[in-house]
């Protein structure tokens, strides 16, 4: 079946130029502007730009944020498919459909309330901040704020795989003696193993680059609680344009590497499946 | 995300084992918890904080501020630019992606999730490179007096790379789901390409594309890293409505930067809603689908029509259905006087002829020098295994594939390069491919729009074909309404409708139950005797290319292993595999001894292989060519003994065993002869072959 369709279904060579070509202009040739650029730079005047005692705080942060929120949004993603997939709850449809909202909600719209709620005056500050809890202008707001953008990642890709788990094959495990735990453990774990490790991936590679909420919350201090795209902006407020490509183009090494290893994931976990 | 079809097909089942009350309760309590604190509580604070001051103090937060004013103007106009923009270029790439595959493919659908992976500032930054005051292109934009960095433009480019994925991502798993079959059978029916576009593509993403459209608009009116590097911030001119709210944000104007984010919220909010809405309905489409496909067939027999007599009664019967038989699907006798209109007067001769037509799909090679001559109006079975290369070679004849060497003639004239449209032929699909979002009246017509038949006429025609394949009741209905007897009825006269000159049907009945599958056989044979459209079908049923077929041709491995009557190829197999394929045999194993075939214990013919002493044979005997006997008849009888005794069906099958060599031997006796043998298990008797086809070893199954 594989040549046959070019012959027969017209528009190939249309529709595949138009996105080649839409994709070069928009993708390829401004990426390809910014490595060269960066390319402008000798080594040492590379390093100097994107390894300073504060990019490397930067960097530091951005993946400890984004590593710490997308783990703990793995064990809540796969509780929220769980429940999603096993259970029949009031409003469930609703319950649903707010698991997309960080999708959809500008990310300056969720800076925006994360900020205010933890705050000690804040719905929720006013019962953490005397406990200790700082969920505003700090390290863990970033964490916060990165949860809550990397959810429906976890939940939506664990859900289908789950609900395509047969129930035979649970089934089959408790015929066979296995008691609930173990059969979650021996049997469910591992196939949603792939889905988790991949939704695991988006949400991190997600958080690598949020911009837009962690402004909001985080106060922006260097060295403390300063994120690897606020350097590129800060750079570029100084029209240190070079330096600006440089820290570009580690952030864009490091989400191309996250990307090939999320299709490698994706094509693991489609392997895997059923 | 993707409105995902698999996952909405399964509907929640009840799991034999489930967690305890006090588990499951405290599971749903948990994770409603998780997503309040996470979403819900969030959502309820932004309209908290915007109305918490009265409606006069938000309305004038959002409509007498010429700044804030000025940015959702603006939103309003960058956004939908952007939209369109990827709308194209998601309905191009999914096109691209979609139905067809080339190299680069894999990296080309990973390369449209970059801006997942990219940080919005690095999407900005980029742009700032090329189009800023010190970019690449920086002094020539200066010098003719554009701006783009700092202006519209920019904020344009940069909302559009950020958002460019979405419709593509929404529509390439949709459109890879819903298959090409629609397609390509719309190709067969001869419309063009933006014809497809309209009139079955469009019509079949439609939500899919609504909710990708939604979704980045949504994205497109609440993007921020990327536009906060281009825009410059100037107030009333480049901030956005995202850009708004940080400004005012860091000017501790807590009312206005709530008001404008309650507004984003609303956005978001009505996205999910539209969301939720058409995945509800494309799910609703899908169950109602299964559900029909579930009841499906066997329905156009009995009980569907004998629920419904006046309808059983409006159709008048043909003189020769046995009165009472449940059949619908005889010809009718008005019918019959009818002279309906089918190929352009040609004379005898020849319908179509391929010549040493030669496919290779890699190093398989799926027809081999294959060469077939079908007669103007005849009706022509290919038959073989799967894998024998006679869809293919059907494909080929329709023009859906083109042969790696080779002619089709079509009345003489060399048609292997045209398009199916321009061959005129018609095409039944094996899962009959019928667009689902019309109506069955449509679905005829298609053929007949595309090609701009005139109004009235399309509607004469239509209703003919329906009464044809006697439907004429149910044009109004979607095809998931119908069993799977009356679809393939449908995608009958659908590739009627334009008068092909070649009826073209890949193992037409192959989807059907069998009871449905001998009627319409039947009803297949005494239609062509009505129309005698040229006509090739394909199936791996021997019993199915007997029944209908004029002349069968019989396929292996990319080749033409025989040809004939069904008469001349079931009683005179030219060799061992069309032997073997045609119905059960014995095989008996032996060697050429003195001229005769001897075969553990039989021996056949007077020295008929002279010159073959010694060589290998295989004997082919059909169980009713075999005669059970108490007593041995000669030198051709083998002793065996009675195993098995299946006395239910038309005839009787003995199975039995030769135990002085050691292999089974099966019989198919006529009823009245097994009553009359008394036979018993564990009886010894001798089998006496009637008939058998020696081969020489010159073929190896």
């Amino acid at each position: 079946m594989i040549d046959v369709n070019r012959r027969v279904l017209p528009g190939f060579r249309l529709s595949l130029g138009y996105t080649l070509f839409y994709l070069s202009l928009l993708v390829v040739i401004p990426l390809s502007a910014c490595f060269l650029k960066a390319a402008s730079l000798s080594v040492d005047q590379f390093l100097a730009a994107v390894w300073t005692p504060r990019a490397r705080a930067a960097y530091a942060l951005t993946f400890g944020a984004s590593f710490a929120a997308a783990a703990i949004n793995v064990v809540l993603g796969v509780l929220v498919a769980w429940v999603l997939v096993r259970y029949e709850f009031p409003f469930k449809r609703l319950f649903d459909a707010l698991v997309d909202l960080p999708f959809a909600l500008p990310t300056a719209v969720a800076g925006l309330v994360y900020s205010s709620l933890y705050v000690k005056s804040g719905w929720l500050g006013r019962y953490l901040v005397p406990l200790g809890i700082e969920g505003s202008y700090s390290r863990l707001a970033i964490v916060l704020v990165l949860i809550f953008i990397g959810l429906p990642f976890v939940v939506r890709t664990v859900q289908p795989i789950l609900d395509d788990i047969d129930a035979e094959i649970e089934e089959a495990a408790a015929c066979l003696g296995a008691t609930r735990g173990q059969t979650f453990v021996r049997v469910i774990a591992p196939s949603l193993l792939p889905a988790v490790v991949t939704g695991f991936a988006l949400a991190f590679a997600r958080g690598l680059g949020e911009y837009g909420s962690v402004v909001f919350v985080s106060g922006n201090m260097p060295m403390r609680t300063e994120i690897a795209p606020v350097l590129i902006v800060a750079a570029l407020e100084e029209f240190r344009y070079r330096e600006a490509a440089a820290i570009a183009v580690v952030l864009l090494l490091a989400s191309l590497t996250m990307l090939v290893l999320i299709n490698l994931l994706e094509r693991w976990s489609k392997g895997n499946g059923y | 995300m993707a409105i995902d079809i698999t996952a909405a097909t399964t509907l929640t089942r009840r799991r034999a084992q489930e967690e305890s009350a006090f588990v499951r309760w405290t599971l749903i309590a948990l994770a409603t918890l998780v997503l309040g604190i996470l979403v819900v509580v969030p959502l309820i604070n932004v309209f908290y904080e915007a109305f918490a001051r009265g409606p006069r103090v938000y309305w004038n937060a959002l409509f007498n501020d010429p700044d804030t004013l000025s940015a959702i103007l603006l939103t309003l106009r960058v956004a939908p630019v952007a939209v369109v923009l990827n709308l194209i270029f998601g309905c191009a790439a999914a096109w691209a992606i979609a139905r067809f595959r080339f190299p680069g493919r894999t990296l080309l659908t990973a390369m449209i999730d970059l801006p997942f992976a990219v940080s919005p500032v690095v999407a900005g930054l980029i742009f700032v490179l090329i189009f800023g005051l010190q970019g690449f292109f920086g002094p020539w934009l200066r010098e003719h007096g554009i701006k783009i960095i700092f202006a519209t433009p920019g904020l344009i480019l940069a909302t559009a790379f950020v958002t460019f994925p979405f419709v593509a991502r929404e529509l390439i798993p949709l459109m890879e789901a819903i298959g090409a079959d629609e397609e390509i059978a719309a190709v067969s029916l001869g419309a063009r390409a933006w014809q497809i576009l309209r009139r079955i593509t469009l019509p079949n993403i439609k939500w899919g594309l609504l909710y990708g459209i939604i979704l980045c608009n949504a994205r497109a009116m609440g993007e921020f890293g990327a536009v906060y590097v281009v825009s410059g911030h100037i107030a009333g001119l480049t901030d956005t409505m995202p850009l708004r709210v940080e400004k005012l944000f860091q000017e501790y104007n807590t009312a206005g930067s709530f008001a404008l984010a309650s507004v984003l919220s609303s956005l978001a909010l009505i996205t999910l809603l539209v969301k939720t809405a058409l995945e509800w309905k494309t799910r609703n489409e899908l169950r109602s689908r299964v559900r029909e496909s579930a009841l499906d067939d066997g329905a156009i027999t009995g009980a569907r029509w004998t629920s419904r007599p006046q309808r059983l009664r409006a159709l008048p019967r043909a003189d020769d259905v046995a009165p009472g038989s449940p059949s619908d699907l005889a010809l009718c006798s008005d019918q019959r006087e009818r002279a309906i209109e089918m190929t352009p007067a040609a004379g005898p001769g020849l319908g179509i002829s391929v010549k040493n037509v030669t496919k290779r799909f890699g190093n398989f090679a799926a027809l081999n020098d294959v060469s077939l001559e079908v007669p103007h109006g005849e009706l022509l079975a290919l038959l073989g295994p799967s894998g024998s290369g006679k869809t293919t070679l059907l494909r080929i004849i329709a023009g859906l594939d083109t042969p790696d060497s080779g002619t089709i003639l079509y009345q003489d004239e060399d048609a292997t390069h045209r398009s199916p449209r321009d061959r005129n032929v018609g095409f039944v699909f094996q899962h009959y491919a019928l667009f689902r979002h019309m109506s069955v009246f449509e679905n005829v017509a298609f053929g007949l729009r595309v090609r701009k038949w005139k109004e009235p006429k399309i509607h004469e025609r239509v209703h003919e074909l329906l009464r044809l394949v006697q439907l004429d009741n149910l044009g109004k209905q979607a095809p998931s309404q119908l069993s799977g007897g009356q679809r393939q009825r449908v995608a009958l006269a659908r590739a009627l409708a334009a008068q092909p000159k070649v009826l073209l049907l890949d193992e037409p009945f192959g989807a059907l139950d069998a009871k449905v599958r001998q009627e319409l056989r039947q009803w297949l044979r005494k239609l062509h005797d009505e129309i005698h459209v040229t006509s090739v079908f394909v199936t791996h049923d021997q019993e199915e290319a007997f029944e209908v077929s004029d002349r069968v041709v019989v396929m292996n491995r990319g080749r033409i292993e025989q040809e004939g009557t069904p008469e001349e190829v079931f009683d005179h197999p030219a060799n061992a595999f069309v032997m073997d394929f045609l119905g059960n045999v014995n095989v008996f194993h032996g060697r050429v001894e003195a001229g005769r075939a001897v075969l553990g214990g039989i021996e056949v013919g007077s020295a008929d292989y002279p010159n073959d002493e010694g060589r290998q044979v295989t004997a082919y005997v059909r169980p009713h060519e075999l005669e059970i006997d108490r007593i041995p008849r000669g030198a051709s009888s083998l002793k065996v003994e009675v195993v098995r005794i299946n006395p239910a069906g038309a005839v009787v099958k003995v199975e039995l065993f030769a135990q002085d060599f050691g292999f089974p031997v099966n019989v198919e006796l006529v009823r009245e002869r097994y009553t009359e043998l008394r036979l018993q298990i564990g009886e010894k008797v001798f089998v006496f072959p009637k008939r058998v086809r020696v081969f020489v070893q010159d073929f190896q199954i």
